[in-house]
């Protein structure tokens, strides 16, 4: 197993890596409540704006500040997280199914097959996943660029799982499994079974941290939902007209989306700097 | 420097790795003669290694030393300041250690040791560890060493790391039990040489020995060490014989000696009818010119030992009696059917039938718990209900000894023995037909040996399964099978009742094996006995 | 030895032969079809195209998708390639440093922030400062100073687990014990091992910098293939998104055949 598909150099203790799993968790789980609670938190109506009271910086009456459509930015960014979490949610759902499971599954295939599907998917995740999930976008439609996302996502969660699982398939206890007629469908439940139960967060919270940074790419590129949706890519692609002079009109849907991937990588208990 | 002051003299050691965790060694006092050989026995963590570090000059950061050093008639140093360890010390250590990088060849590293202990120019060093390789007997060619560690033979890598020691000229050589692992045939060849070169050359050696087998080829005065403190110390022959405390008598109660008195406290099982059934059998490990075929028939509750060196044959046999790997020829009937007529999913159910103890750890999965690892063949197989499953579970762990642990714990976190002993009980509650038990002592010290084969033997007494034994040693072989083939180069040379065969081997491979468990070498011993 | 090599590249021809597929299913695209078998002749004939060197025409330019390709690619390359050179000087002695424990309590934390900042707020946060805090005194090296972090940062986690996987390694007591020095045994044995470890993962270090390319080709307008591949997937000019996607995967596979040659090398020809 190659070093970019081996697991990260461990925390300084076991102990200390799960009082950081427990803060990432923590707060995914804030930001679940926010989106659940986003109508009643929000103090205005996604989108609601006065060009009366537009670009005014952060102050006790506006927490965030305004935009230059006389947007609330803290109104915004909590509707935009609303919008942004449940997107990432579905696409990383869509990327564990068909990434993360599907590459745990593939090993058990014929050989050659396993050998063609690795290949294949490997060709596919040599592509750039914005571009991936650009060209899917396309092709899908804009409607469906959430599945565009969890699809480009894939790739890397499968390579991930089916090198992982490749190293089980030929372990020493499968072949003593397999030498004592313990079945093959046993070995596959075995191998489910104890990655999901040791793995299974830190898989779902990386591909998470993935997808969402996917979806804001995509959005602020232009490719992402439409208007009048904003997720908090739309919102920071918003920014870039006025963030030189109005700076919180980028740093608070920034800092908003940031600490979500933050959160997610302390769940995955990624390494500083590992890409999800 | 006198005949009579030790080279080494080590009084009141107390090692502590780091102020927080136990002494690795604690008031240890030793002193080594020129020319002497002590062998320290004892098990993985009591303190053997600490010593071999302290003498090869391996300080760790955060180590605690107190206690002092003298090197002959000089003066002592005090162990907490720095001092310079004076006599010239060489480390050998055995193929199986992984002692060496693995990517660099086995020649460039001992040749860079030799450099740099010597002090000498490359082409001198590599001039020395070819002298040094050219006067062992049956040593390879220099070149047979320029690859990879893990592509030269076991005991070709042996002969080098051994050169290399002797290439450096040590005046004390600090042995890490280079004969462990090796079959006892090899065992007992290089223990010779070993002490040949040691009479011949006169240095001291420290020999860190975790089973009794190294201790009695070697047959010098021994240290018998717990928990980094000495329990008892004297001769083999002595300790063998008239051990004053119970933990010597564990370590030393022999493995031959017990076999005798479990071959007699067993007798011969009765036996059923044939339960695998090999007719006209070539092996694919046989060579392609051999026309030689295997007819043989072992019954239920039968013994069968597959005695001869690694990769003559023994696991091929194996594979094919269930069903791994195709014969090139011939039939196998196992339990009545001819397995060479079934598919993959009707074998693999005939091999619920069959459990496998082997001494090779990575057999179990590292994720699973121990209740899971016992239970599986339960669930998998035979499909028991949950309160049958945890039944038979529970007691087969607390027939081998492991129920005290919690059953949520990791593999992971056992130890070698565990292992070992979570193999057996996963055996007990598949209720074999076939026993396979390969190696089953390997890694394991002379305490866990004697616990492992008392678990065997009850595997074979009360769930009474055909037993096929794979090892390299006759003794193991004596303690639990009836009949024995004996496997040379793919080949079976000879086979039968194992009685017979230890009175009057045929061949004289098979003899070779036999002497290799028999007494220790009678020729280069070293009788100094020990000071404290 | 060679068995390994001849079977590397034959998995690389492998995989090109199949871009080159993916490609010619995506510029396929471009023609009309009403159904399956309309596509599969579309597909077809995309296969004989590009097997003949023609890789079909911008809808968007009415120049061969080739020219515009071959125009843009060099202004991507030449970024990709400084931000690499600057990830190199950067992620080196972070990596370095970072093996350390004290320092990587101390540094650690704002590593897992920084980490966390995707690409495009990375770069806005670096023009802003750029432009009210310095005046715009690196606007030149800007787009090369963000690829190069976002390299930086993943080379770095790339050395801590190369040095990770090999700090335990039995043969560096064992050496140690045979006479070695600690530094003799690092810098022979345990460098190469890292070296080769870090190269055995060169190809998605590319498909990092390749990644933070694009984003940075977007924000700075910078007429690279990135830029090239957004304004057509915009119109779907599908013949240009083809080869824009080939050329793009094609590097990433090289540079995975390239990482694994070295590695083997490395490892290889220890002395």
């Amino acid at each position: 197993m190659s070093i970019a598909a081996a697991a990260p150099p461990p925390y300084r203790s076991p102990l200390l890596g799960s009082i950081v799993r427990i803060i990432g968790l923590g707060g995914l789980g804030l930001y679940v409540l926010l989106v659940a609670l986003s109508d009643v938190i929000a103090p205005a109506p996604a989108g609601e704006g006065y060009l009366s009271r537009a670009d005014q910086p952060p102050a006790s009456v506006f927490m965030f500040g305004t935009d230059a459509l006389g947007r609330n930015i803290f109104s915004e960014t909590i509707h935009a997280i609303a919008v942004s979490v449940p997107e990432a949610v579905i696409a990383a759902a869509v990327a564990i199914a068909l990434g993360a499971i599907a590459g745990f599954a593939a090993v058990r295939l014929p050989l050659s097959l396993e050998r063609a599907t690795r290949g294949i998917v490997g060709v596919i995740g040599a592509v750039p996943a914005i571009f991936l999930a650009i060209v899917l976008d396309a092709i899908l439609g804009r409607g469906l660029v959430v599945i565009a996302a969890g699809l480009a996502a894939a790739p890397s969660a499968f390579i991930r799982s089916f090198d992982r699982a490749e190293a089980f398939a030929d372990s020493r206890h499968a072949e003593f499994a397999h030498a004592t007629g313990i079945p093959a469908t046993t070995l596959l439940r075995r191998d489910l079974i104890y990655e999901i139960r040791a793995h299974f967060i830190s898989v779902a919270a990386r591909v998470l941290a993935l997808t969402v940074a996917l979806l804001a790419t995509l959005s602020f590129l232009g490719f992402g939902a439409s208007a009048p949706t904003r997720d908090l890519g739309r919102m920071i692609d918003d920014a870039r007209a006025s963030f030189l002079t109005d700076w919180w009109t980028l740093v608070f849907p920034a800092l908003a989306l940031t600490l979500f991937i933050l959160f997610a990588r302390m769940a995955a208990i990624l390494g500083e700097g590992e890409a999800p | 420097m006198s005949d009579d002051a030790p080279l080494i003299a080590v009084e009141k050691l107390t090692l502590k790795p780091s102020k927080d965790t136990r002494a690795s060694l604690e008031d240890f006092s030793l002193a080594v003669l020129a020319g002497q050989t002590v062998i320290l026995l004892g098990e993985a963590d009591s303190g053997k290694f600490a010593l071999l570090k302290l003498l090869a000059n391996v300080r760790e950061r955060g180590e605690k030393l107190s206690g002092t050093i003298r090197f002959g008639i000089g003066e002592s140093y005090d162990l907490a300041r720095e001092f310079t360890i004076t006599p010239r010390t060489a480390y050998l250590t055995g193929p199986y250690a992984a002692a060496l990088n693995a990517h660099a060849t086995a020649l460039s590293q001992f040749i860079r040791v030799v450099e740099r202990k010597r002090k000498v120019s490359a082409d001198n060093a590599r001039a020395e560890l070819s002298g040094a390789l050219a006067r062992l007997p049956g040593a390879p060619q220099l070149s047979v060493l320029d690859a990879p560690p893990g592509t030269i033979a076991p005991e070709a890598l042996a002969s080098g790391l051994f050169a290399a020691a002797l290439a450096q000229s040590p005046q004390l050589l600090l042995a890490d039990d280079p004969l462990t692992q090796l079959s006892p045939s090899h065992a007992r060849a290089y223990a010779e040489v070993l002490l040949a070169e040691q009479k011949k050359r006169g240095f001291s050696m420290i020999y860190a020995a975790q089973n009794v087998e190294s201790a009695k080829l070697l047959n010098s005065n021994v240290v018998i060490l717990k928990n980094g403190r000495i329990v008892e110390q004297g001769s083999v022959a002595r300790l063998a014989t008239a051990p004053q405390q119970a933990y010597t008598q564990a370590l030393f109660r022999v493995v031959a000696g017990r076999a005798k008195e479990a071959a007699a406290q067993m007798g011969r099982t009765s036996r059923g009818e044939a339960l695998v059934r090999v007719r006209n059998v070539k092996l694919a490990s046989q060579p392609k010119q051999s026309r030689d075929v295997l007819n043989f028939e072992l019954r239920r509750g039968a013994s069968l030992a597959l005695v001869g060196e690694r990769g003559s044959g023994r696991h091929g046999l194996v594979r094919a009696l269930i069903g791994l790997d195709p014969v090139a020829k011939g039939h196998v009937v196992f339990d009545q059917v001819d397995i060479g007529i079934l598919g993959e999913a009707m074998m693999a159910r005939m091999r619920r039938r069959v459990a496998v103890v082997t001494g090779d750890d990575a057999a179990l999965d590292d994720r699973m718990t121990i209740d899971d690892t016992v239970a599986e063949p339960l669930r998998a197989n035979l499909h028991a209900p949950r309160d049958v499953l945890v039944r038979n579970r529970d007691a087969a762990l607390k027939r081998v000894g492991l129920a005290a642990l919690d059953g949520n714990m990791n593999v992971a976190a056992l130890s070698t023995f565990d292992k070992r002993r979570l193999q057996v009980a996963r055996a007990i509650v598949s209720a074999p037909s076939l026993a396979v038990i390969d190696e089953p002592l390997r890694g394991l010290d002379a305490f866990a040996q004697s616990v492992v084969i008392d678990l065997l033997r009850s595997l074979r007494e009360q769930e009474g399964p055909a037993f096929v034994l794979i090892t390299s040693d006759f003794g193991l072989a004596r303690a639990f099978c009836e009949d024995a083939m004996v496997f040379k180069d793919g080949l079976v040379i000879e086979r039968g009742p194992i009685s017979a065969m230890l009175r009057a081997p045929k061949e004289s491979h098979t003899k070779k094996l036999i002497d290799a468990v028999a007494a220790a070498p009678a020729n280069g011993l070293s009788q100094a006995s020990a000071q404290v | 030895m060679w068995r390994s090599w001849l079977w590397r590249a034959a998995q690389l021809l492998l995989s090109l032969i199949c871009a080159i597929l993916f490609a010619c299913a995506l510029s396929a695209l471009s023609r009309p079809s009403h159904n399956t078998l309309g596509y599969g002749q579309n597909l077809a004939a995309s296969v004989i195209d590009i097997v003949r060197g023609r890789f079909g025409t911008s809808i968007v330019t009415s120049r061969l998708a080739l020219t515009d390709v071959s125009a843009a690619w060099p202004v991507t390359f030449g970024l990709a390639m400084s931000g690499g050179a600057t990830a190199l000087t950067l992620g080196i002695p972070l990596g370095i440093l970072l093996t350390h424990r004290r320092m990587l309590t101390a540094i650690g934390p704002f590593m897992q922030i920084v980490s966390a900042v995707p690409v495009f707020v990375m770069c806005l946060l670096l023009v802003w400062w750029n432009v009210r805090a310095t005046g715009n005194a690196f606007a030149g090296v800007l787009p090369s100073l963000i690829v190069g972090s976002a390299g930086a940062a993943y080379l770095q986690i790339l050395l801590r687990r190369a040095s990770a996987m090999v700090s335990n390694a039995p043969y560096r007591t064992g050496l140690r014990m045979m006479g070695l020095s600690a530094i003799d045994i690092d810098m022979r044995y345990v460098l190469p091992e890292i070296i080769a470890a870090v190269c055995d993962a060169f190809g998605e270090f590319v498909l990092v910098l390749l990644s933070a390319t694009a984003i940075v080709e977007f924000i700075f307008s910078i007429p690279g293939a990135a830029s090239l591949f957004f304004a057509s997937a915009e119109l779907h000019d599908w013949s240009v998104i083809a080869l824009v996607l080939f050329v793009f995967a094609s590097v990433k596979l090289i540079a995975d055949f390239i990482g694994w040659a070295i590695a083997h090398m490395l490892v290889v020809a220890q002395p």
